[in-house]
């Protein structure tokens, strides 16, 4: 007997909770933290509750009744992420951003035997979305600004929410794409192609609010997932290309009230500002277009900021241009600065900073530290103190023929001529820089830091632009080497030092992400369409499943009645994986 | 009107032929054919008082399943512009008759109506009532009345019953007088807001 409530696996612990339905107040049986037995390792910690022990196979049925779960995820489901490998609760995974699973159903082992379980066509391109998985229900979105909600455990959608975009909605500088969602107690947000928040009722999908962030006929736009913290939306935006002034919002997660900005760049006045000549500021894009990072102890939101603009001619903004090509450390209080790290001062190769920054807590020099490991477009990576913003470490991890090092202070030693230029100028890395917006991932079992890598040189060219409203503001552009002239790989580094431990050679330069499990494995994605599983501590590729259609998505990883799935967009697809039986309902 | 943006305007259906529009396009297509002939209803000249019937539905907590402007609960279908989706005479039997006519949910996927009421005996006695979220040959996914998700296989079914014409929704008919039904009706008549 089967019956797959919402309830992802045997609530082994049990914590009342009330939950309005209706008008009419039950008790339900929240599920609560389960994790794999396997990873009794110290980063789990998640529970107070002591033992803690994963039910796998039909284990769960001796534990007598199931009960299904109302939709409900707390902030304090969000924090302790980690504690309920079965879910994955957010775009990044967690709050530290180092889309590593704990599960371990799936290993070394027996990943030979994977196989498709179900597949959703989203029939539209480019699907780039993470999945969010909630006992039971995934979250995905599509493109243009579309989000589903799927029976995770057969594939069948139970609704579909879809924004009215404007007629000529503006997107410049990027593909129409949209990432994901956040979830906060029984709501669903996604950001709008035309830059709107949306709050949506988890379980029907019905409008609860809708916010207007920003104007998108100036080309802002949001293709972020949201980041869902105590009571508020943490909401990034898009449109660098187009001039903006990059901000990070936070919203009040009840009513869509905007609660601060933080501003990526200086106001006339603010200290920085100095670092941008005359009013190149006022459009210096600087956009905060991928989901950053949380540390709840600190209280401290860590992003990504985007690059200066105009991209490729930086002669109207002599200086440094902050904060852009910078990771910000910003109180989630208030939106203030706590400190900033700029990778990439006065850029004119488009090497934003918009890489996922992961929170890693580990021994470091001799004690324990909280660091920060950014894999950056500029080819560089780098270890930081998340408290300070100290810079630990910083080491090219791919082909780069722009800088000479970092200096002490982790500042690159720029190579003269290597700007772009009327003529052209030939460059390491392209403009899509040495990794991009797909995720990186850290394993605590392994301590390697994983990182899709593109091998790709670009000539630059430098042309004169003037800003007009709502038009691209680029000046300049590039002739990237492409088909032979190009590769890619799946590379793992020394979380630590930044050295190179192995790699796995891809045809082409990836746009996919990559997962690392506590099955000692590492999966990724291939232009060619290729769904990989890597053996975590050599490389060695272990598995492989041809989709039809580029991987442009991250892959994630859940549980459902025991068995363990992962997940991962590819074309105009969503493809689920699980070990035995096609169907995993039927076993 | 949402819907007319949706044919004229929208983007995709511009830069694709008619027979690339998707099932969701079709169903929104329909809603506005449908809402062509009753948009025009004037409330002023139906029998009910509006701000009556709003009275009505604060008190007799309609909300609990519906959403009016972003709040209430989701068990039935948004309101907020039912007053341009659906006639008089359909919001009528709505309170009266609700299983009568299941509205499609323009967001539903193939399924037939999102609202259909199920009652499901699974192999090990458990008995679930609530709407039909979706269905294919193999499997049912129900909400049932304390709103949670059920995914059931049909292989571990003894007996599924579709139980057409009738409703989650109560009927008024015997609770409500002919009064209180027209002060209803108006007051849904006058919701055509919403996006
Ligand atoms: C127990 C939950 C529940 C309550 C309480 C409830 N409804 Fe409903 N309602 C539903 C469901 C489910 C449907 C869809 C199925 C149907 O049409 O019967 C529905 C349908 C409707 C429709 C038709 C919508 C359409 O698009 O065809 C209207 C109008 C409506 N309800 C109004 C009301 C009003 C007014 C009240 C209060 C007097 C109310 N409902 C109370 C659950 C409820």
């Amino acid at each position: 007997m089967k019956i797959a409530h919402w309830a992802a696996s045997a609530p082994r612990d049990r914590r009342r909770r009330r939950v309005r339905l209706g008008g009419v107040y039950v008790v339900a049986l929240a599920l609560v933290a389960m994790t794999s037995a396997a990873v009794g390792a110290p980063f789990l910690d998640p529970e107070p509750t002591g033992s803690i022990t994963y039910a796998i196979g039909g284990a769960q049925q001796a534990e007598g009744e199931q009960v299904p779960v109302p939709i409900s995820v707390p902030y304090d489901r969000l924090v302790n992420a980690v504690a309920e490998p079965q879910n994955w609760f957010s775009y990044n995974g967690s709050y530290a951003s180092t889309r590593f699973s704990p599960l371990d159903q799936i290993n070394r082992d027996n990943v030979a035997t994977l196989r498709p379980t179900w597949v959703y066509q989203i029939g539209r391109s480019p699907v780039e979305t993470t999945p969010v998985v909630v006992d039971g229900i995934m979250y995905v979105t599509e493109p243009p600004t579309a989000v589903s909600a799927i029976d995770a455990r057969t594939g069948r959608r139970l609704w579909r929410w879809q924004a009215r975009l404007p007629p000529g909605v503006k997107s410049i500088g990027f593909p129409a794409a949209n990432r994901g969602i956040a979830i906060l107690d029984d709501t669903v947000y996604v950001g709008t192609l035309d830059a709107y928040l949306v709050a949506l009722d988890a379980k029907s999908g019905a409008v609860r609010w809708r916010t207007h962030v920003a104007d998108n006929d100036l080309g802002h736009a949001i293709t972020m997932a949201p980041l869902a913290i105590d009571g508020k939306i943490i909401v990034g935006i898009s449109g660098g290309e187009a001039g903006i002034r990059g901000f990070l919002d936070a919203y009040d997660a009840a009513t869509g009230e905007l609660l601060w900005r933080f501003w990526t760049i200086p106001d006339a006045g603010e200290p920085g500002v100095e670092t941008w000549g005359g009013d190149s500021y006022k459009t210096g894009a600087g956009a905060t277009w991928l989901t950053g990072s949380y540390d709840p102890e600190l209280n401290l939101l860590y992003w990504g900021i985007g690059n200066p603009g105009p991209d490729w001619n930086g002669d109207a903004r002599p200086g440094d241009n902050l904060y852009t090509c910078s990771v910000v450390a910003v109180d989630a209080d208030t939106g203030e600065l706590r400190w900033y790290f700029q990778f990439t001062p006065h850029d004119t190769h488009d090497w934003d900073a918009n890489q996922i920054p992961v929170l890693i807590d580990a021994e470091f020099g001799g004690r324990q530290r909280k660091l920060l490991a950014l894999a950056n477009r500029n080819a560089f990576y780098y270890v930081l103190d998340r408290e300070s913003g100290e810079f630990l470490v910083g080491t090219p991890y791919s082909r780069q023929t722009w800088a000479e090092g970092l200096d002490e202070n982790g500042r690159p030693i720029v190579i003269p001529g290597t700007e772009p230029s009327e003529e052209g100028t030939l460059v390491w890395p392209s403009l899509q820089g040495a990794t991009n917006w797909f995720s990186p991932s850290y394993s605590p079992l392994t301590e390697l830091f994983y990182v899709p890598t593109r091998e790709m040189g670009a000539v630059y060219y430098k042309a004169d632009v003037d800003y007009e409203a709502g038009q691209p503001f680029m000046g300049g552009g590039e002739q990237a080497l492409r088909g032979d002239q190009a590769e890619g790989s799946v590379r793992a580094l020394d979380m630590r030092t930044g050295e190179l431990r192995w790699e796995f050679d891809l045809k082409s330069p990836p746009w996919a992400g990559v997962m690392a499990t506590a099955g000692g494995l590492v999966f990724g994605g291939s232009d060619e369409g290729n769904f990989f599983a890597l053996n975590d501590l050599t490389g060695e590729s272990l598995w492989e499943f041809q989709t039809g259609g580029s991987v442009h998505a991250n892959p994630i990883s859940y549980m459902i009645d025991g068995r363990q799935y992962v997940a991962v967009a590819s074309g105009g697809s969503l493809f689920v994986f699980g070990l035995g039986a096609a169907s995993a309902a039927r076993r | 009107m949402r819907q007319r943006s949706s044919i004229l305007s929208d983007q995709r259906a511009a830069k694709r032929g008619l027979w690339q529009i998707t099932g969701d396009d079709v169903r929104d297509i329909a809603a506005y054919v449908w809402s062509l002939g009753r948009s025009d209803v004037s409330v002023a000249e139906l029998p009910g008082d509006p701000d009556e019937g709003a009275a009505l539905y604060a008190s007799m907590d309609c909300s609990s399943c519906h959403i009016i402007d972003g709040a209430g609960g989701t068990m039935g279908p948004v309101l907020t512009n039912i007053g341009r989706l659906r006639g008089i005479d359909h919001l009528r039997e709505a309170l009266l008759d609700p299983g009568a006519t299941l509205p499609e949910n323009p967001v539903a996927s193939a399924a037939g109506s999102i609202y259909l009421l199920v009652s499901v005996q699974t192999r090990d006695g458990r008995r679930i009532t609530g709407t039909r979220v979706n269905e294919d040959t193999f499997t049912i996914q129900v909400r049932d009345e304390e709103d949670m998700f059920h995914s059931i296989r049909k292989d571990d079914i003894v007996s599924l019953q579709k139980r057409f014409g009738e409703s989650l929704m109560p009927s008024y008919a015997d609770t409500v007088n002919e009064g209180g039904i027209n002060a209803l009706v108006a007051y849904l008549a006058t919701l055509r807001g919403g996006s």
